[in-house]
């Protein structure tokens, strides 16, 4: 066996073992959301295998691992809130993980896959989180209570009419109302149409916002919030999925 | 609210940068401001919003080397929720 093959093999033995610990915090993470020595110790883990990923040049393994870690940073400094989903989501990327580590045992390069394609996304949104966003758990309980259990996130894109603000509207006002639904997981102005200083209008409006909204309303009462300026300003919702995965 | 000199290369704003002080500021700032380079102190700012925030990153993209530091913690918090503050290049930690 080349030197190679042995440290392959080294590897895939540590990472099952890595792999059970992983599972094992989870699922305890489960149960004590907001317990910093498990979430410290899945931590440990993920920085571990990404090392070990690392040292054999293992591309796609260090990459997805990378943003796995992030998420759990972000959680371990409470940027992020531990919910039920967020941990089914990591250990949905768990199983990646392990299908990863399957295909190193079985002598082959691992690849990217639909389902690793899938999961990296959500953790990369979820990456992005900002830490001011309202605790997700309290959304969900909301939902609850309001027997409405299914969780969506919305993708919402608007720029208003340039003069919305001369018009007394504040697009502000619209993210307030937006975060009245759920949760904000990202709020993001954009620029690409403002105009040069010498050029600017500044009293017309010329940034644009892409919003991901959690929240269990349906799709109707997300659009109700922009009735007021949809016909004038270009305002596009797009449910992005489920959100199984962090309701 | 208003903007001023303070050095050869520096500005102090002060006040609000509101939609209803943005084209007086922007005066200011075209008779103040002819080249490059200016590091602009936002610690007296007081309030603003979207039309500020724009007036401000359209300067600081407008003119090479603008720089802002000073802006209070509260203010950053505004524009994190209106997701502003990522356009702006602050020489300090924001």
């Amino acid at each position: 066996m080349s030197q190679r093959g042995a440290l392959l093999g080294t590897f895939v033995t540590e990472s099952e073992d890595l792999l059970v610990q992983l599972e094992e915090g989870l699922l305890t993470l489960e149960e004590r959301p907001d317990d910093a020595k498990v979430l410290n110790g899945i931590f440990r883990v993920g920085h571990t295998f990404k090392g070990s990923a690392g040292l054999l040049e293992l591309r796609e393994l260090v990459d997805f691992t990378h943003v796995f870690e992030n998420v759990l940073d972000r959680l371990r400094k409470s940027e992020l809130h531990t919910t039920k989903a967020i941990v089914t989501l990591l250990l949905s990327a768990r199983d990646v993980l392990q299908g990863m580590v399957d295909v190193v045992a079985a002598g082959d390069e691992p690849g990217e896959t639909e389902t690793s394609r899938r999961v990296l996304g959500e953790l990369r949104s979820l990456s992005s989180v900002r830490a001011e966003a309202a605790p997700a758990a309290t959304v969900a309980a909301r939902a609850e209570a309001a027997g409405e259990p299914q969780m969506r996130v919305y993708r919402i894109d608007f720029k208003l009419t340039p003069d919305t603000l001369a018009r007394g509207q504040d697009p502000v006002m619209l993210l307030f109302e937006l975060e009245d639904l759920g949760e904000l997981l990202r709020v993001e102005a954009r620029a690409e149409a403002l105009p040069a200083f010498e050029a600017l209008d500044p009293e017309q409006i010329h940034l644009a916002w892409t919003v991901l909204l959690h929240t269990a309303a349906p799709p109707a009462k997300v659009e109700g919030i922009f009735v007021f300026v949809r016909d004038e300003g270009t305002v596009r919702i797009k449910q992005v999925m489920s959100c199984e995965h962090f309701a | 609210m208003g903007v001023s000199r303070t050095g050869e290369s520096s500005l102090a704003f002060s006040g609000e940068a509101t939609v209803y002080e943005v084209s007086a500021l922007k005066a200011d700032l075209l008779q103040l401001t002819a080249g490059p380079g200016w590091r602009c102190d936002l610690s007296a700012l007081e309030a603003i919003d979207v039309a500020g925030a724009q007036l401000l990153v359209s300067f600081q993209r407008s003119r090479s080397g603008v720089v802002f530091h000073g802006l209070s913690a509260r203010l950053q918090a505004q524009l994190v929720q209106a997701g502003l503050l990522e356009l702006f290049d602050f020489a300090e930690a924001a």
